[in-house]
């Protein structure tokens, strides 16, 4: 057990100092915090709700880079690995499929921690520089449970790494994404002469797959910010999706030959 | 003393709907002794590098096993084997240091792996280079790390995918007086290459594969005699040879088994080479002369002089 949680620990590690040293990080923390000016200056700018449109903004910027960090660095940490071959010479080691699988999608999860803690941490300075005041537990909470969805997003990409290419899996991956933003809407805002079994369909689909679970943030600005049992069931959601999906990426990838 | 023993291998890579199934590897049986240098040989998609995934466990036969020590290669066996890929596999944003650090902490070495890491860094020519990236290290410096890796936990059974690759004439030679050195510490090796000079100078056994059979199996590295070589050009037969078998043991072997036919029996002094029309008739014989005691083996004056003499056994014209 020891043995296995620090071979796991390598690999985290291994796939963290990977992804922090993507070159695709240090552009997507500038890019956060142009987001983050931006919103800003926006929120300067208004007349009126000035909360409202810097959380709007904000908020859209930090999704935008968190989704599209945990699609790209799900995908590429695995394909590249296939690709060079490195996961070629690390299962040659004594290290299962499953525990190298858990080690690349957590060290993805600390690099998604680590950049969503930098832009928080970015974003509450200019808040303070701004006048605006600390930021408030629920504002907090917003940004918390969007890197739950972010989270679930990256457990996506692992899944269709484990068992596609690089591009099937970009596509498949960001398909699952969009159906997961737009799933909910769609099904409250079905036609009532929309035929039945395609009415249950869609509400099925909005209940199994909702990233807008995860998405607080007009709450936490308007006031109505959930209690705790919304909470929890909310945070639950996101935690058997990250379940399932890594179990699932874990059982297609063990049964898989390792070829590059 | 470890050797590593594959059994009926077959591997069928299944292709897309449109594509035929591809053997890579039809019923192949190996041994690769204990503390000896066995070279795998074969043209290009002969199933060498299939053979070696099978045996590290990164693709599962369709039938067949691969043993080590008589036990399936299971995590433990692992952490035994030492393996070198044919190009450099290593992430290019990590350093060498951090590289083997890892490959230590995977293969669960204990003590002072700071050391461990720097000693073997230092026996490659690369410790001043320790915390460079491997992406700023040319191409002979990266194979240097993964000559490293391959050995620095010490294995038992070292496999070695066309190891120097890339490399100059002076890397060449470093390569293989490390391969030399390894090949004195009793390790068991097992070397896929194209070069004859490696060949002849490291191996004591060599098999060959063609399209997915083994065509030559056994033989000491200065390869069958000339009019083997010949017999191979016409037909493609395929020769095992059996040292402490007469001709009568062998001949009773095949009645009291129901052995194919073969096609020659010559003596060679002690031992018999037999000709036979196919892998297939080739493993059945194997099999039964391993399982009644016999050795395989291959023993001949003429040496293979140059890589054209080769060429038969790969398909090619002579």
């Amino acid at each position: 057990m020891l043995a296995t949680l620090s071979t796991l620990g390598a690999v985290t590690r291994e796939a963290f100092v990977l992804l922090k040293r993507d070159k695709v990080f240090l552009p997507s923390l500038l890019f956060g915090v142009g987001v983050i000016i931006l919103a800003n200056l926006a929120s300067d700018w208004s007349v009126a709700e000035f909360d409202k449109i810097l959380f709007d903004v904000g908020y859209f910027g930090f999704q935008l880079i968190g989704i599209a960090g945990a699609i790209f660095w799900g995908i590429k940490s695995i394909t590249d690995s296939r690709q060079q071959g490195s996961l070629e010479v690390q299962l040659a080691a004594p290290v299962t499929r499953t525990v190298w699988l858990l080690g690349k999608f957590l060290g993805l999860a600390l690099v998604l921690v680590l950049l969503w803690a930098l832009l928080l941490a970015i974003w509450w300075l200019l808040m303070l520089l701004n006048h605006f005041g600390s930021m408030t537990a629920p504002q907090v909470g917003a940004f918390a449970y969007m890197l739950i969805g972010w989270l679930v997003v990256a457990a996506v990409a692992t899944l269709f790494a484990s068992c596609t290419g690089q591009a099937v899996a970009m596509f498949a991956t960001a398909a699952a994404v969009l159906v997961g933003m737009a799933s909910s809407l769609v099904a409250s805002t079905l036609s009532p002469e929309t035929a039945a079994p395609m009415r249950t369909a869609v509400r099925l689909v909005a209940r199994a797959w909702d990233l807008q679970q995860f998405n607080l943030v007009s709450r936490a600005v308007d006031g109505s910010w959930p209690d705790r049992g919304e909470l929890l069931v909310r945070g639950g959601y996101g935690g058997v999706l990250v379940l399932i999906l890594i179990t699932l990426s874990c059982l297609i990838f063990a049964r898989r030959d390792v070829n590059p | 003393m470890t050797d590593v023993a594959l059994t009926g291998l077959t591997k069928v890579f299944k292709n897309d709907l449109l594509k035929k199934n591809q053997t890579a590897l039809d019923q192949v049986h190996i041994r690769f002794p204990a503390s000896k240098c066995t070279g795998l040989l074969g043209h290009n998609g002969a199933g060498k590098t299939t053979t070696i995934r099978l045996i590290l466990g990164l693709v599962r036969p369709d039938q067949g096993k691969v043993e080590l020590e008589g036990k399936p290669i299971d995590a433990a066996a692992r952490r035994r084997i030492g393996y070198m890929p044919e190009v450099n596999k290593l992430p290019g944003a990590l350093t060498p240091a951090e590289i083997l650090r890892h490959h230590l902490a995977l293969f669960g070495v204990a003590g002072d792996r700071k050391a461990l890491v720097a000693q073997a860094l230092a026996g490659v020519g690369l410790a001043e280079h320790a915390k460079k990236r491997i992406a700023h290290l040319s191409k002979g410096m990266a194979r240097r790390v993964a000559w490293a890796q391959a050995v620095i936990h010490r294995p038992s059974v070292l496999i070695l995918d066309e190891p120097a690759s890339g490399l100059d004439p002076l890397g060449r030679r470093e390569m293989l007086r490390w391969i030399e050195a390894e090949k004195g510490r009793g390790t068991t090796i097992i070397l896929c290459t194209h070069e004859m000079n490696q060949v002849k100078q490291l191996c004591d056994e060599l098999h060959i594969l063609r399209r997915g059979q083994l065509v030559v199996s056994s033989l000491p590295a200065e390869g069958p005699r000339a009019s083997d070589v010949r017999h191979l050009e016409k037909g493609l037969k395929h020769v095992v040879v059996v040292s402490g078998g007469d001709d009568e043991r062998l001949r009773r072997l095949a009645a009291d088994e129901g052995l194919p036919p073969f096609d020659g029996l010559a003596k060679d002094g002690f031992l018999s080479v037999l000709t036979l029309a196919d892998s297939a008739r080739a493993m059945a014989w194997m099999g039964a002369l391993a399982a009644r005691g016999f050795v395989v083996v291959r023993s001949g004056d003429d040496a293979f002089a140059s890589e054209e003499e080769l060429l038969p056994y790969f398909g090619g014209g002579a």
